[in-house]
């Protein structure tokens, strides 16, 4: 019954005291919404205190909500948010270098170091591994405002208008934002052309 | 999707690969689950819970524009009653006899005949306690048919006129203690802004005759300035005993002679007569004393002592 219902549906439902349209909803966007906010900030510990804290606000914000407003929007907005907020707080903070020592010692390696690099992999699983992880660098390369464009028309198949609303900003903004985005993107896996190419 | 670059071959060979990546979406811990969802029925408790009406009443009240307004409204308020007030007490000295003599004839004869206000202050601290404190307001229309004796002139020596002259409502201790001496103060008079309440007790047990309400209409030949200069001239500055001040009667008469002599020196017969008709009404003996001499040129010989 009610995973038939659309979410703000369901939202309404729970308005009225329907906890279990609640778990449906929750259920249905909470994988989305943790990948969302693990790619943004890029840590997964960080991803699921900011998963909860998305969740918990929703709760909270449940009584104030109207039935006009998309819930995905909502939700994104929430999301978002969390993840902007949690990425100006790591700017203040002193970031390790990545070619600094991992350890005091002489011998240890650098973070450089245990990060793919571009060497050609031998085998299929071994390119799309090397593909993905180097795609992941690639994203988190992007600015604050491309990356959440990005994130959200590639991975959430968000319309640009809706993607307007979460952000706050002019629809072709985003269009303009989406399309340094890929630019930028472009660039940075020019090395790997040939082995996208490749990969399935 | 394909809105940015349709055509470009290696973002389409890029989005096959970030396309694969959803495809490895990772799952979130269950850890956080079940504190979400006991959060979830504690708020559906809470949304479910209605308020009752003045709950809701005061959640509205508490609303900061609802204070503002209110504040607004207390404000606006408070400087209307302090501009009334300050007016009213302006006016306090001249607006009683002017009022009075703003009354129509008939309304202050009944006044002057009725014996409502006796047994001292009492009756005029009854009506002062029952009607708005404003001596300088006047009821437009009539609310009560008063039960009203003819017009004709009363006997002279009527106790019932000795407490009709009231300079203004009183507060209920003002009132009591002029009804201790039994003399009001001079130079205002009765019937303006003081009716009495129907069926308000009097001193001596009697009840007050109806609200008395007098239309506000000029009187015929009355002059505003000339009868606020009088009241002015007339001003009480302190309050009088009851040895130093003349009986209210006399004063009115006094007054109401006055006024005709004023107006036959005018010319004004008209209104000298009937001035003085009113004169002879409240008392014949003053009449043929006063009046009748003095305007003899105006107003006819005097009748023969009833």
């Amino acid at each position: 019954m009610f995973n038939d219902q659309a979410d703000e549906d369901l939202m309404v439902m729970y308005q009225k005291g329907e906890v279990r349209a609640f778990e449906v909803l929750l259920s249905r966007h909470r994988r989305p919404v943790f990948n969302f906010i693990l790619r943004f900030v890029g840590d997964r510990e960080t991803a699921e205190d900011l998963l909860q804290e998305a969740f918990m606000r929703v709760i909270k914000g449940a009584e104030a909500y109207k039935r006009q407003a998309k819930f995905t929007t909502w939700l994104y907005t929430i999301a978002r948010n969390l993840c902007v907020d949690q990425t100006r707080r790591r700017k203040h903070r002193k970031h390790a270098s990545l070619d600094a020592p991992m350890d005091s010692s002489e011998e240890s390696g650098t973070l450089m170091d245990v990060i793919p690099g571009n060497e050609m992999a031998s085998d299929r699983k071994s390119v799309n591994k090397q593909l993905h992880e180097q795609m992941q660098r690639a994203i988190a390369a992007l600015s604050e405002d491309q990356r959440e464009v990005f994130l959200m028309r590639e991975f959430l198949d968000m319309p640009f208008k809706q993607i307007a609303d979460v952000v706050g900003v002019p629809e072709n903004t985003v269009k303009s934002r989406m399309r340094y985005a890929l630019e930028k993107l472009r660039l940075e896996l020019d090395d790997y052309k040939d082995l996208a190419k490749v990969a399935p | 999707m394909a809105e940015e670059d349709p055509d470009e071959p290696q973002v389409a060979a890029l989005r096959a690969v970030w396309l694969a990546m959803r495809d490895h979406d990772e799952d979130p811990p269950d850890s956080g689950l079940s504190a979400l969802m006991a959060a979830a029925r504690s708020q559906a408790v809470h949304m479910t819970a209605k308020p009752r009406w003045w709950q809701r009443g005061f959640e509205q009240v508490r609303r900061p524009p609802v204070l503002a307004l209110a504040t607004l409204l207390v404000l606006i308020g408070g400087a209307v009653l302090m501009t009334k007030h300050q007016d009213t007490i302006e006016r306090a000295p001249t607006a009683a006899p002017a009022r009075y003599e703003e009354m129509p004839a008939t309304s202050r004869e009944v006044d002057v005949d009725r014996g409502g206000g006796s047994g001292g202050g009492g009756g005029g601290a009854a009506g002062a306690a029952t009607t708005p404190a404003s001596p300088g307001t006047l009821p437009t229309e009539p609310s009560v048919a008063r039960p009203v004796a003819s017009p004709a002139p009363a006997p002279a020596s009527s106790t019932a006129h000795e407490h009709r002259v009231s300079p203004r409502p009183r507060t209920a201790p003002e009132a009591s203690a002029a009804g201790t001496t039994g003399t009001p103060r001079a130079g205002t008079l009765t019937g303006a802004g003081a009716p009495t309440a129907a069926g308000a007790p009097t001193r001596s047990g009697s009840t007050a005759a109806a609200v008395v309400p007098a239309p506000a209409r000029a009187y015929p030949g009355f002059e505003p300035d000339a009868a606020e200069a009088d009241t002015k001239s007339r001003a009480p500055v302190k309050r009088p005993t009851a040895e130093d001040e003349p009986a209210p009667r006399q004063v009115l008469l006094d007054q109401l002679a006055a006024r005709a002599r004023r107006a036959a020196q005018r010319g004004d017969c008209e209104n000298a007569k009937a001035i003085a008709t009113r004169i002879a009404g409240q008392d014949a003996t003053y009449y043929r004393d006063h009046v009748a001499n003095e305007l003899a040129n105006c107003v006819p010989a005097p009748a023969s002592t009833p």
